[in-house]
């Protein structure tokens, strides 16, 4: 049967392309300094002030950016010289990076830190915990340099006027089939082209956790206990699906099939898209436009169950590997990013809520559009929910099996029964040999 | 060629056939130069033609992505792999058409063995080795590629120098030249067409090839072909697909402009070369 | 044969029996010096990751952890049972049986037709050549503008007699975009069709007409079996290269930033999408190496079966493996 096979002897295959190394390595060294490879996106994340400001504390470091990339990631593990940061979104990767022993545990780091003392941050950079178990106990492996309750959801009201249909509640939510219902009132189109999409359900930051999210509500999960099979067949997963398919032969908004191909922004910003699943951060980004500001209106969670949760889908942030050569360089980076002044400017700009709770208090609220997402968010700050991932898979498994099974569920109009099995019956194999691979 | 012996019906269908099917090749063409002309308006109104060409549209393609850098890289690495891997084909294809040795038969097979094998099928393990001597993100694959030369170009190389004539070397040998020399001042010279179809052939492949640079460079290393597919929007993030037209007609034509200077040569190198 | 034998003749006359020794060895090893570079590639570069390959078929490997179990003939049987990789297996098959005979016979007829003596000859053949020179980026961004939904060039036109706009990009029509996508390319067997009926002499066919051939009789009966080295090369090599084609797939699907590789629609989900999907979506990098032999296998043995089945439809003129004559130099 299986034979356990050590990585340094697998890695001893392709010692006889050694020699050709000699090529690449000319390249690399920087005279003294400590070069910090993080892998994160710069400008966008971690802006160019936000280098300057940690270089100029730090004039023994310089920092080299290297593009956000799991096959980029991989092959630097695989050639043993890993990022020293690396961006990722805590809730559903968190207990596969642990279970595979890449992240390091910070807690020695935090019990020194003043900046980053446990006391003092959100709720949210619980995600980025874990004890081999559970999700949200244990050690801490990372932080979230924002988040948002990504099920929430904004409407543009000009397409409301305009189809003349009555904006939801802000603070009460509506259901899933409310929501499809508003969304066909709201949604004109001429065949393939649409004027105004009714709506876009909270998919788009992660179509799983859009998932997870719905079955959660549902009270059920896709998870067996110790999440080491899938069952996408059980009653509320298949409910989940069923709305899927629902939503998507309604026409009423973008799907995995006919994905909007440059992001939801440019259609809510053109009056073309009324609704968008989208969390509080995307406030930062009403924020570019003026003439929009006076257009939306920000509102709780829609509910698919009669559970009410509000879950944060990414909690992206940062780890430090393991397997990374700068750790204390890494740390003082964390300290600087997530608990001073780029961390100030983040939750000044409206792009998430902090994952450090005293600057909740820098949320902006200058504008009627900024008081009013505030004050939906303060509500619903009651409701926030975790979402649980496993150990044993990726994310990105995930995502590709359900978009792959929709896909074709639309094309052949198959059951969401049938779905659910195909998904089942790629996820389990892949579950087991993961859960193989770290015990 | 007696022009007045084909039949005038004849003559007629020729021009016909050609002439639809060249509007229908050119259509795309033109819908994408159309595009890159037209104001953001005219894009979603789906008119046929722009009022006024909106050169704008060619400043935003240079300047909202790293069009120079990402050029620059392209033509780098087209430039070094494609001489590299002419040359190095030409020495290999001249060893295999004027050497004898023993197990050239066999090398020889595999050579043409080599042409059947999808590249695809090493492209993704070669990354995953070269990943572990930490040769992706750099420049270095496209160098080690130009030098192992091309199965095809050997192949042609090898065709070309076996139909030229053996007194070319013997008078050489008796004068004591080593067969560098003879290769390099004697063959090489009189396979010129062959040569620059070759480097057309193989600049243009790596000029396009979105594969290698997708696995191999980083975003912000990387070069045209994959630069283009990302990166045309505002910084909100609408899409600027006039842009990325008038962008993608930048990026086109070089190959084009190549083409086109070198057809006569190029269609010439099929020719001698003898392809069968 | 005849030159070469004067060749060596030439040589031996030159130096006495004891040196032709050593310039043999001398020879022989100049031939592997010549050809080094290759031989080196070949086995750096062709040889070792195939071989690399066809070892992580036989693990696990999920690429992050480094960790793997060696599986056997697992990840082979297992693909059995791959309803998508069977599907993508037959999405692959039907683009190569329609795009390799379209684009053969479309290359020939153009081929034709531009060999014909008519005004503007040169024009034509670049016109038609054209496209084939475009990169594979720009081809596919121009396919993707001519048939988008919302403003391509295709529903305009449609729109002027009242249809309503048509999702081109998604199933099952985007299988169709991608195949034209693939035909317009034409140009590159146009070519080599072209270069193998300039090399036909122009006596055969002129004779055949002497004989009262008609045109129709002389292509079938003299063009097209002089022609069938070079149909052979090209049903070859295009086989190969539609068997592993999954970039047009890939750009001419309408993504997004949260879509991933496996929503490329179904109709267009060509074998290597799978694979690719294998490896970089669903980290199966053992299993997804397995599918890569698998494809490998495949494509040697139609190429075998080719192969095989010309073997009695392909004349060849003469053996290529020898020096020519001065004669044909001439022609040349």
């Amino acid at each position: 049967m299986a034979v356990h096979i050590s990585r340094r002897r697998f890695l001893a295959g392709t010692a006889s392309a050694a020699g050709l190394a000699a090529l690449g390595t000319g390249c690399s060294s920087s005279g003294g300094k400590t070069t910090l490879t993080i892998m994160g996106n710069r400008p966008s994340e971690i802006t160019d002030q936000d280098v300057a400001e940690f270089e100029a504390k730090h004039p023994d470091v310089k920092i080299k950016m290297v593009t956000v990339s799991t096959t980029l990631l991989t092959a630097m593990f695989a050639a043993g010289n890993p990022p020293d940061v690396v961006r990722d979104q805590g809730v559903p990767n968190t207990p596969y990076l642990v279970a595979r022993g890449l992240a390091e545990n910070l807690d020695p780091y935090f019990a020194k830190s003043t900046v980053l003392s446990p006391d003092k941050l959100a709720q949210v950079d619980d995600t980025w915990r874990y004890d081999g178990k559970e999700q949200g106990k244990g050690p801490r492996y990372g932080l979230a340099k924002d988040y948002s309750q990504d099920a929430m959801v904004w409407c543009n009201t000009k397409p409301f006027e305009k189809a003349k249909v009555e904006l939801p509640s802000a603070m009460d939510p509506i259901s899933y089939d409310e929501m499809l219902d508003i969304g066909q009132r709201l949604t004109s189109r001429s065949g393939a082209k649409y004027s105004t999409y009714g709506v876009y359900p909270p998919y788009d930051v992660s179509l799983t956790a859009g998932f997870l999210n719905m079955v959660a509500s549902a009270g059920g999960s896709i998870f067996n206990d110790d999440f080491s099979k899938v069952d996408f067949s059980a009653p509320e997963p298949l409910s989940a699906l069923q709305w899927y398919l629902k939503y998507a032969h309604a026409k009423v908004g973008p799907t995995v099939a006919r994905p909007l191909a440059a992001g939801a922004w440019p259609a809510f910003d053109g009056n073309q898209l009324a609704m968008v699943g989208y969390g509080y951060w995307f406030s930062g980004e009403i924020a570019t436009d003026t003439k929009l500001q006076g257009d939306v209106h920000f509102m709780a969670a829609p509910q698919f169950g009669k559970k009410r949760v509000s879950p944060c889908f990414s909690a992206t942030g940062h780890w430090i590997p393991k397997a990374s050569k700068n750790k204390d360089a890494a740390w003082a980076f964390f300290e600087h990013y997530f608990g001073g002044p780029p961390a100030i400017r983040r939750a000044e700009s409206g792009w998430g809520l902090p994952g450090v709770k005293s600057m909740e208090a820098k949320l902006p609220t200058a504008k009627p559009y900024q008081k009013q997402s505030v004050t939906v968010q303060q509500n619903e700050f009651k409701y926030y929910s975790v979402l649980k991932f496993s150990p044993y898979i990726s994310i990105s498994a995930i995502d590709a099996s359900l978009s792959q099974e929709l896909v074709k569920g639309l094309d052949s109009g198959a059951s969401a029964g049938k779905l659910a099995d195909a998904v089942n019956n790629t996820l389990n194999p892949l579950l087991k040999q993961g859960k193989e691979l770290i015990t | 060629m007696s022009m007045q012996s084909r039949s005038v019906p004849r003559q007629f269908a020729t021009y016909a056939v050609l002439a639809v099917v060249s509007v229908l090749f050119i259509i795309p063409l033109l819908w994408l130069l159309s595009i890159a002309f037209k104001n953001a308006g005219e894009l979603a109104s789906g008119a046929l033609l722009p009022h006024a060409f909106r050169w704008a549209n060619f400043h935003d393609a240079l300047t909202v992505i790293p069009f120079g850098r990402y050029a620059l890289t392209s033509f780098l690495l087209a430039t070094v792999q494609s001489v590299l891997a002419t040359l190095s084909s030409a020495m290999v294809g001249f060893g295999f058409a004027r050497l004898r040795a023993r197990g050239k038969k066999a090398l020889f097979l595999i050579v043409v063995a080599t042409l059947m094998l999808p590249q695809i099928v090493t492209l993704i393990p070669t990354y995953l080795i070269f990943a572990r001597i930490h040769l992706i993100y750099t420049y270095w694959p496209w160098v080690l590629w130009g030098l192992a030369g091309s199965a095809f170009l050997i192949f042609l190389f090898r065709q070309t120098f076996t139909s030229m004539p053996m007194d070319l070397e013997d008078a050489a040998i008796i004068d004591g030249c080593g067969y560098f020399r003879i290769f390099a001042t004697i063959f090489l010279p009189l396979a010129k067409a062959v040569t620059v179809t070759g480097f057309i052939l193989s600049f243009t492949a790596a000029w396009g090839d979105f594969i290698a640079p997708s696995l191999f460079l980083s975003q912000d290393r990387t070069t045209l072909a994959v630069g283009l597919s990302n990166g045309y929007t505002t910084p909100q993030g609408t899409p600027l697909d006039n842009a990325l037209a008038a962008g993608a007609f930048i990026y086109i034509l070089p190959v084009l402009l190549l083409f086109v200077v070198a057809q006569r040569a190029f269609i010439g190198g099929f020719v001698t070369s003898g392809l069968k | 044969m005849t030159t070469s034998v004067v060749g060596d003749a030439v040589r031996s006359a030159q130096r006495p029996a004891q040196a032709t020794q050593g310039w043999k060895r001398y020879r022989g090893r100049t031939f592997y010096a010549f050809i080094s570079p290759w031989l080196l590639g070949f086995i750096l570069l062709t040889l070792f990751p195939l071989g690399y390959a066809l070892w992580l078929s036989l693990t696990n490997y999920d690429g992050l952890t480094g960790r793997y179990h060696y599986v056997g003939a697992q990840n082979y049987t297992d693909i059995l049972s791959d309803n998508d990789a069977l599907h993508a297996l037959w999405r692959t098959g039907l683009y190569t049986l329609i795009t390799v005979p379209a684009g053969i016979v479309l290359g020939l007829a153009l081929a034709v037709l531009v060999n014909r003596p008519i005004k503007g000859r040169p024009l034509f053949r670049a016109l038609l050549y054209m496209p084939a020179v475009v990169p594979i980026v720009g081809s596919a961004l121009c396919f993707k503008l001519l048939f988008n939904s919302d403003y391509g060039m295709l529903n305009s036109v449609l729109g002027w007699f009242g249809i309503s706009s048509i999702d081109w990009l998604a199933d099952p029509t985007v299988f169709w975009v991608m195949i034209a996508m693939t035909l317009w390319g034409v140009g590159s067997t146009m070519i080599i069709s072209l270069s193998g009926l300039q090399g036909i002499p122009q006596e055969l066919q002129e004779a055949a007409r002497v004989d009262g051939a008609n045109g129709w009789q002389v292509f079938r009966r003299i063009t097209v079996p002089l022609l069938s080295p070079i149909i052979l090369f090209e049903v070859i090599t295009g086989v190969i290269f539609a068997v592993q084609a999954f970039i047009p797939a890939l750009l001419l699907s309408v993504q997004s930033a949260s879509t991933t590789v496996t929503s490329v629609p179904q109709s267009n989900y060509l074998y290597m999408i799978h694979v690719y999907a294998q490896y970089f979506a669903y980290g199966r990098f053992g299993y997804a190496s397995a599918l890569l032999w698998v494809l490998f296998a495949l494509i040697l043995i139609l190429t075998l079966v080719i192969f095989k089945a010309s073997a009695s439809t392909v004349f060849y003129e003469s053996g290529p493996d020898e020096p020519a004559t001065r004669r044909e130099r001439r022609m040349a």
